[in-house]
């Protein structure tokens, strides 16, 4: 059987003992066989040579430790957010920046199918001037059909009157998070889960829907190959017989060009049980489908002003700080999970919340020492320097959501952090520098999946608006790629596999147009990406 | 949806091991009811599932809800399986987990037409309450599952109430002067248990220059006050307050009304059920206007040394 021998104008192997190549060699189950430049490539003498990369350069293929299946199927629903946004087949959908614009483009939508409800999606009132989004804007989309808009957080829905009447709300309607106008009629808002599940059943949405399914597990490789990822999390899964087994049948399709890490959600199950699953999950992995970690989550976000935070709380706004688990129960479950050696995953936004995770895992280490555990925090945003401290004492990992210092880093500054704060935020160079081993994130679908884009906000920590956050905080263009190759493969214990670009190791790659240090650390989102060569396979974006 | 009358919802809530599993096993034991029961395990330290008796007609274990953080849609599939129940079940009870604000499961219930929202109980436990409290990290979780209760039910209190359950019961009542608070188990704790929800909660857009501004403020007087002076009291208040509701017992009568104000409309009646011992006024408002707040507290001697609190809900 052949070896592929691949040229390319560079190969940046993320490897220190060769970090630069012009030619890798893979056998033909994807593994790689060689690194190096011709000469190296002469021991094999059954080769097939391939020069389609011969302009291009290859990394190792980037690794996402922290997004959500969910980027694959909330595209059912239509775009309307802020930002401009790349579908998973490839559509790009522009900002929508007036609520003019909004209405059209759910007109449009909805005149594409015939009947049934008219569903948006990544709506944010705070970047539309004038008056807010109301059922009245929403009535000139359809009088006929439900019209639901989610806003970003998906934690708000605007809905127009026919959706209302559905759920039986009215004038005189006097129920938490049903929003009227001061003369008592609807005004189309419905805040949090209670008030939107009445409408949201009878619509015949629901959140379980964005979860699964094969379609999205597709879209979602398909993103993921359009940015350069051969390797990214599902980091939260109730992970039942059925899931899994739709995850392995769908992942085990040919020429299925991801290697997909779903995380069991720690939620889904008294603690006891969570280690059994946990285990009996890890048996049931496969080369694309990796099993057998756990998420926990403590609190929410901060820009939803539920994250908990330490003393002096938020900047501006009022403090609806939610713990999804009780710090107490939390230093239970650390326990048990650490004493069966079970990798955890923490999700803590504020800083009374990752102080609560290390608290915990010192208790649990403390109890019983588990080498190499990489329990990682995730998100980790606010985090001072004392807890960074402390975490690398207890030898963790820091998954920084780099992402929102772009998307929110305005709205941190102004209104929920401050400007103190909104600077310290996901500090990648304290981290670094403490030794604490580091990734950066997307969690897609909250803001787009794109590794290149990640490292381009740990680069420059620049903002929407071109304010920079914490100049200091900034890391290297070496460190960025770093910390979306090797640094996210470590969080998920597949740097042996994967991450770099060495013998001996999956042959997963992203192609790229543009060599990133020729285009240097600030224009790094600027890179353009071919697709990845997943598995020893080359895919092209936008080929399936 | 359905035909059917709507299916009534029970919240119990109350912090780590404060007994509501006890409370709900006690419950299934001696009602004549098919109950349903969810439980918001969480990952608590008990295996609530496991502990609830087997008398149950189904238990359904719900995990969490909210989409920012876990992306998981456990809250609406718990919801949906219980109405889809609805043929089988009388009543459904939610046992919240320890960390659950109990607004949060009410709107569900309050809000969905097949759903009928019953009292919210709030399951405390004397002996560690003051503590709860003062935890910085918990406190306010602790703080608003009392808030948002119709009933506080005093775990471990069966006995002669003792020292910490007269502490505690006070602690209760100025956090929430308007809950009936019990003791026991008995037939008008099941009674209280059925009686309708009353929601204390306020909904603005956000950005709504008032949406930070709602102050809740607690009034408790030992001495009766005259009915028509009273009312003329709130009334005069009534165009700053969003919403009061308490218990009065008013000058020359035996037993206490139940006084509530939603959209400017101040509404006197029978309590549903007997909210216990206590002084004659038991009120909580919120308003936005804080100043109306503190005023119309200043006209209501509080027998507690300790002030009224008032601040941001």
């Amino acid at each position: 059987m052949p070896t592929t021998v691949y040229s390319a104008r560079r190969i940046i192997t993320m490897d220190p003992t060769r970090p630069v190549a012009t030619h890798v060699a893979v056998s033909v189950d994807g593994t790689i066989l060689g690194v190096g430049t011709p000469n190296d490539m002469s021991h094999w003498t059954d080769t097939v040579r391939d020069d389609r990369f011969a302009d291009k350069v290859l990394m190792p293929g980037f690794v996402e430790g922290h997004a959500h299946l969910m980027e694959g199927s909330i595209w059912e629903y239509t775009y309307l957010g802020h930002f401009g946004r790349i579908a998973p087949d490839g559509h790009h959908w522009p900002g929508v920046g007036t609520t003019e614009a909004l209405i059209s483009r759910l007109q449009e939508c909805a005149s594409v199918a015939p009947d049934g409800p008219v569903v948006g999606w990544g709506f944010d009132p705070l970047f539309v001037p004038g008056e807010r989004l109301t059922r009245q804007h929403l009535d000139q989309v359809s009088q006929e059909r439900p019209v639901i808009v989610f806003h970003s957080n998906m934690h708000l829905i605007t809905a127009n009157s026919v959706a209302m009447d559905l759920a039986g709300y009215g004038c005189g309607t006097d129920l938490p998070g049903v929003i009227r106008n001061t003369d008592g009629s609807l005004h189309g808002e419905l805040h949090e889960m209670g008030a939107m599940f009445p409408v949201m059943r009878r619509i015949g949405t629901s959140f379980r829907q964005l979860t699964g399914g094969r379609d999205a597990i597709w879209n979602f490789a398909r993103s993921a190959c359009r940015t350069g990822v051969t390797t990214s999390t599902d980091l939260l899964n109730e992970l039942g017989d059925d899931a899994v087994d739709e995850l392995r049948s769908v992942t085990g399709e040919e020429g299925f060009p991801l290697r997909l890490v779903p995380m069991l959600s720690a939620m889904s199950m008294p603690t006891a049980q969570l280690t059994d699953r946990a285990k009996v999950l890890a048996a049931r992995s496969t080369d694309r489908l990796r099993l057998g970690g756990v998420k926990i989550v403590t609190d929410g976000s901060i820009q939803g002003f539920t994250a908990q935070m330490k003393t002096p709380g938020y900047y501006r706004g009022t403090a609806q700080g939610i713990w999804n688990i009780a710090p107490d129960a939390l230093r239970t479950m650390a326990t048990y999970l650490n004493r069966a050696g079970i990798q955890m995953h923490i999700h803590v936004n504020g800083d009374a919340a990752s102080l609560a995770a290390i608290e915990a895992l010192e208790a649990a280490l403390s109890e019983q020492y588990l080498p190499d555990h990489r329990h990682t925090l995730q998100h980790c945003q606010m985090a001072d320097q004392a807890q960074l401290r402390r975490a690398a004492a207890l030898g963790c990992c820091v998954n920084f959501f780099a992402n929102h210092l772009y998307y929110f880093g305005d709205k941190h500054h102004d209104i929920t952090m401050g400007p103190e704060r909104a600077n310290r935020m996901n500090p990648c160079r304290s981290a670094l520098d403490l030794g604490l081993p580091l990734a950066i994130h997307s969690d897609a679908p909250v803001t787009p999946l794109g590794p290149l884009f990640t490292a381009w906000c740990a680069v420059n920590r620049l903002t929407d608006s071109g304010r920079r956050l914490g100049a200091a905080e900034r890391i290297t263009l070496d460190e960025a790629l770093h910390a979306i190759t090797l640094g996210a493969a470590f969080t998920l214990k597949l740097d042996g596999e994967v991450g770099s670009i060495e013998v001996g190791k999956r042959a997963d790659f992203a192609v790229l147009e543009d060599d990133p240090y020729e285009m240097g650390g600030e224009a790094l989102k600027d890179v353009g990406v071919w697709g990845t060569v997943s598995g020893g396979r080359a895919i092209e974006a936008g080929s399936f | 949806m359905s035909a059917r009358a709507p299916l009534p919802v029970n919240v119990i809530c109350g912090y780590l091991g404060a007994g509501k599993t006890t409370l709900l096993n006690r419950l299934l034991t001696e009602s004549k009811e098919r109950i349903i029961v969810m439980v918001n395990d969480f990952g608590d330290i008990a295996v609530d599932a496991a502990l609830v008796s087997a008398r149950s007609a189904d238990t359904i274990q719900l995990s969490n809800g909210c989409i920012c953080c876990s992306m998981a849609g456990g809250m609406f599939d718990a919801f949906e399986r219980a109405l889809s129940l609805r043929e089988a079940a009388d009543r459904l009870v939610i046992e919240a987990s320890g960390v659950a604000e109990p607004a949060r499961l009410t709107a569900f219930a309050r809000a969905e037409p097949d759903l009928d929202c019953r009292s919210v109980v709030v399951v405390v436990d004397p002996f560690t309450l003051g503590q709860r409290l003062q935890d910085d990290r918990i406190g306010g979780v602790v703080r608003r599952q009392i808030e948002g209760a119709d009933v506080a039910y005093l775990s471990r209190s069966d006995r002669k109430p003792d020292e910490q359950s007269r502490k505690a019961r006070a602690r209760v009542m100025l956090t929430n002067p308007s809950s009936a608070i019990h003791y026991s188990m008995g037939k008008a704790f099941l009674n209280a248990m059925d009686a309708p929800h009353v929601d204390m909660t306020v909904s603005t857009l956000p950005g709504d220059a008032h949406a930070d501004l709602f102050s809740r403020a607690t009034v408790l007087q030992d001495d009766a006050p005259e009915r028509e002076g009273f009312l003329d009291r709130l009334r005069a208040a009534a165009l700053s307050l969003h919403r009061a509701k308490g218990f009065v017992r008013f000058a020359s009568e035996d037993a206490p009304s139940l006084v509530q104000l939603a959209g400017g409309e101040i509404t006197v009646c029978k309590p549903p059920n007997d909210p216990g011992p206590g002084p004659a006024v038991r009120l909580v408002l919120i308003g936005t206007d804080d100043a109306a707040l503190r005023r119309f507290q200043s006209e209501h001697v509080t027998s507690d040394p300790q002030p009224a609190r008032s601040g941001t809900i």
